[in-house]
């Protein structure tokens, strides 16, 4: 199915990954949201480092294909520049949770308005298979031969933590319920963060056959409870047990770029009075 | 006539409002002030002091002899071998003995306005200037006024100091000078992380934001800082990010950014006394190789060091009008004295440097975010415009797409490295050197040492000062000429190993043998450059 954001860059990630299922849904989302009015030059991408980044390439839109780790400040100071942009980053679990979580959790706190995908595989997959800080213990991974000594800690508890408005986890084994939580998610005011759970088909494909026992949805679960999101987040700790998916959190908070009065600096025609400045040094 | 105040006392103490107040005051009485802070990093105690030296001509820096003293924690005896015969010493102990108001003695800040009134009053300045002063800078100014009254009444008249014809004597900072010079230049986002001694730009930027239409925002850190500033960039927002030494080691991997995905960047950079942590209130010249260099693989980029706050004005605007048309980082390099020392200028001026973007207007189906041209510039476009504006961090194609391939790699490396050469005949017509006074004999510094080296001239006849303002693109052969035709040649450096120095031999192949250099956290005071000078002759 071909679609107006296709590109003619040749797709490197490995045969078969599910990267794939979520950037056609990504591009179904997208269009969607095109069609329901969006002007699509208002849409721009940011891309982390590592298969995820990949998305840049793959994504004929605006785009900046950004630091490992820093996808998140770069998307937010893009909506600092003009807030009618509406940006979508792409992260895996080693930009979003290891080396870029201090901006996750200060962009869940300030609540920018812009949505976060982490697609978060449990592996550093590009620099051929590493444990990430949400490995489960007793990974062996080409720098813990022995096996993983170090438990996971759960992200998106921190996200609640630190007030984040909205919180998903989305299977691309489940496309349809994943492209209506993205498309929920770009359209939320606010940030947005979505774990896309899927499984590494190169380094950690036993986790194929585990994420479609493992996985169910939180159908019904109300969505502005507080303590209950934490009951469902906290459910699952990256090891064992099943792996809930759905809208965790969603509440509305006034955007960073309401609260800061950004607006769009270019659109802005500026008078500049030199002499008024001059003045401030008499 | 040039003479200095020594303000000294614990931080918390008000020395800083003091001095600067007494500095208002005398600028508005028509001299010429310089005022260095000198202040430990503790919010509360330890001893501090401001110098305020002043002239009927220009001055440039700080003197150490002192013809008063406000003494605000008697322990300015550790000051004594600076202070000229018969210097008038005020603090509460005098106070106590000439029977001066115990209600005005026992407020915290009251008796520095005592004092200060009772300084200005025994020069026969107006009255009118002191008030008029400290409105402008106190909201609440009752108290203040009447304390200074009282001692403005009590001062016994000592030296008469004519108010000279006020022509409108401009008194202001470094940080004044790039904050100002930032939105003259169209600024439109500000981020940073407090540090000092960068912190007054957010902090200046802060108190303008609303009434000159900016974003002036502190992020989580440097590393958040600068990449929020590069998404702002692309985005469209004339961006300006500032910190010190280590906030700007933190930023090196997204200068590189700025140097791959030719995203425009002005970096503030004011220098502390390094390395690491360092001396955080002092001041040093460590950080220009760091500047020049800072960042991964090979790109071009722009280093101003002003000199004085006027510069300051004018480098601002050349760094934000270098990194928008050339799309590359920008770096304004200060340091601690330029920064917070306040400077007294005849008249101010903005560069005729009208603000732009340099954005397409309209960026049609074949706009290319990095196309190849013949000066290595690709035009610029922002979101909005178009869906097909790309930054990337990766090496890409003229579209901005990902590529591994070797002649496209070679190809772009080609085009950055191209507009080094347009930027190099650009700083022509901005003086990347400054020449000062006349001589055979040649002294070369560069940065906050402007303005004591001019004032040492005066000492040292068959001297001329050559101040190098752009360390990248380098002036080049200006350097090499000077440096060829001077009988003597003498580096003057606030550090340790002479980094100017060794930028010089590393473009133009000079070694200078005699250097000056003081690395203590301390600026120079022009007696003690004179006499290192002289010792060198």
């Amino acid at each position: 199915m071909s679609s107006d954001f296709d590109t003619s860059q040749v797709n490197t990630w490995c045969p078969g990954c599910l990267n794939n299922v979520v950037l056609r849904s990504v591009k179904k989302t997208l269009t969607a949201l095109v069609e329901s009015g969006v002007n699509k030059r208002n849409l721009v991408v940011v891309a982390d480092i590592g298969c995820a980044g990949k998305f840049y390439d793959y994504l004929n839109v605006n785009g900046f294909y950004a630091l490992h780790g820093r996808a998140l400040p770069t998307a937010f100071g893009i909506k600092m520049a003009n807030p009618e942009l509406k940006v979508l980053a792409f992260l895996g679990d080693g930009g979003a949770y290891a080396e870029g979580l201090n901006h996750l959790v200060h962009l869940a706190r300030l609540n920018p308005d812009l949505t976060a995908l982490v697609l978060n595989n449990r592996i550093f997959a590009l620099t051929i298979g590493q444990v990430t800080p949400v490995t489960e213990k007793g990974y062996r991974g080409s720098t813990t031969p022995e096996g993983s000594v170090d438990s996971p800690y759960n992200p998106l508890s921190v996200a609640l933590s630190a007030q984040a408005s909205f919180i998903a986890r989305v299977s691309p084994l489940d496309p349809a319920s994943m492209e209506a939580v993205i498309t929920k998610a770009i359209n939320h005011k606010g940030f947005s963060l979505v774990e896309v759970i899927q499984p590494c088909i190169t380094f950690r494909l036993s986790d194929l056959q585990r994420l479609k026992e493992k996985c169910y949805s939180v159908a019904g679960h109300q969505e502005g409870d507080y303590l209950k999101a934490r009951e469902v987040i906290e459910s699952w700790n990256y090891e064992n047990g099943r792996i809930p998916l759905g809208i965790f959190y969603r509440v509305n908070r006034p955007t960073w770029e309401e609260r800061h009065q950004v607006r769009n600096w270019f659109r802005l025609k500026r008078r500049i009075d030199k002499s008024a400045l001059k003045k401030e040094w008499r | 006539m040039r003479k200095s105040v020594l303000i000294c006392g614990q931080a918390g103490q008000g020395i800083n409002f003091t001095a600067t107040l007494l500095g208002r005051v005398l600028s508005s009485a028509g001299y010429y002030v310089f005022i260095y802070r000198d202040y430990g990093s503790l919010i509360r105690g330890g001893h501090n002091f401001n110098i305020v030296t002043f002239s009927d001509s220009p001055v440039h820096s700080h003197d150490n002899k002192f013809e008063a003293v406000i003494d605000l924690d008697q322990k300015a005896d550790q000051h004594r071998s600076n202070l000229v015969k018969g210097a008038l010493v005020l603090n509460k102990e005098k106070a106590s003995q000439e029977n001066w108001p115990e209600d005005i003695l026992e407020s915290k800040y009251q008796v520095n306005n005592f004092l200060l009134g009772f300084l200005v009053g025994g020069w026969g300045l107006p009255r009118k200037l002191l008030i008029q002063s400290t409105k402008r800078e106190l909201k609440e100014w009752t108290q203040a006024v009447k304390a200074m009254n009282w001692g403005y009444e009590q001062a016994s008249p000592r030296e008469e100091l004519p108010v000279r014809s006020v022509a409108g004597h401009y008194f202001l900072t470094g940080t004044n000078g790039v904050s100002s010079g930032a939105i003259a230049s169209g600024l439109d986002v500000y981020l940073s992380y407090p540090m000092t001694p960068a912190t007054g730009v957010l902090v200046e930027l802060a108190r303008q934001a609303k009434t000159r239409k900016i974003l002036a925002a502190q992020l989580e850190d440097e590393v958040g800082v600068i990449n929020s500033a590069l998404g702002a960039s692309y985005g469209g927002a004339m961006t300006m990010v500032g910190t010190s030494g280590g906030g700007f080691a933190l930023m090196t991997e997204a200068i590189s950014l700025a140097g791959m995905a030719e995203i425009p960047l002005v970096i503030y950079l004011s220098q502390r006394t390094g390395p690491s942590t360092g001396v955080p209130t002092y001041t040093a010249q460590g950080d220009l190789t760091f500047a020049r260099f800072a960042g991964h693989g090979e790109f071009p980029r722009v280093v101003v060091a002003p000199g004085n706050p006027q510069e300051a004005i004018d480098r601002t605007m050349e760094a934000f009008y270098l990194a928008y048309r050339y799309r590359l980082p920008a770096i304004i390099l200060s340091d601690k004295h330029l920064s917070e020392s306040y400077y007294t200028f005849d008249n101010l001026s903005y560069p005729r440097i009208r603000p732009d973007r340099f954005v397409v207007n309209r960026p049609g189906r074949d706009y290319q975010s990095y196309a190849l041209t013949a000066n290595g510039i690709s035009p610029r476009a922002v979101p909005g415009q178009a869906t097909w504006v790309r930054a990337n961090s990766y090496e890409h194609d003229q579209l901005g797409f990902t590529t591994e391939e070797a002649s496209m790699i070679q190809k772009m490396n080609e085009k950055r490295l191209r507009k080094e050469k347009a930027l190099g005949q650009m700083v022509q017509k901005w003086q990347p050197v400054r020449s000062w006074g006349r001589g055979r004999n040649l002294i070369i510094g560069w940065g906050s040492t402007q303005g004591v080296i001019r004032d040492s001239l005066s000492e040292l006849p068959g001297y001329r000062f050559l101040q190098v303002s752009y360390l990248a693109p380098f002036p080049r052969d200006e350097v090499q000429q000077a440096i060829k035709r001077a009988e003597k040649v003498i580096l003057v450096e606030n550090n340790a190993t002479g980094l100017l120095g060794q930028l010089i031999a590393m473009e133009t192949g000079h070694l200078i043998k005699d250097k000056i250099l003081k690395f203590d956290g301390r600026p120079f005071a022009a007696d003690e450059l004179v006499d290192r000078i002289k010792k060198i002759s």
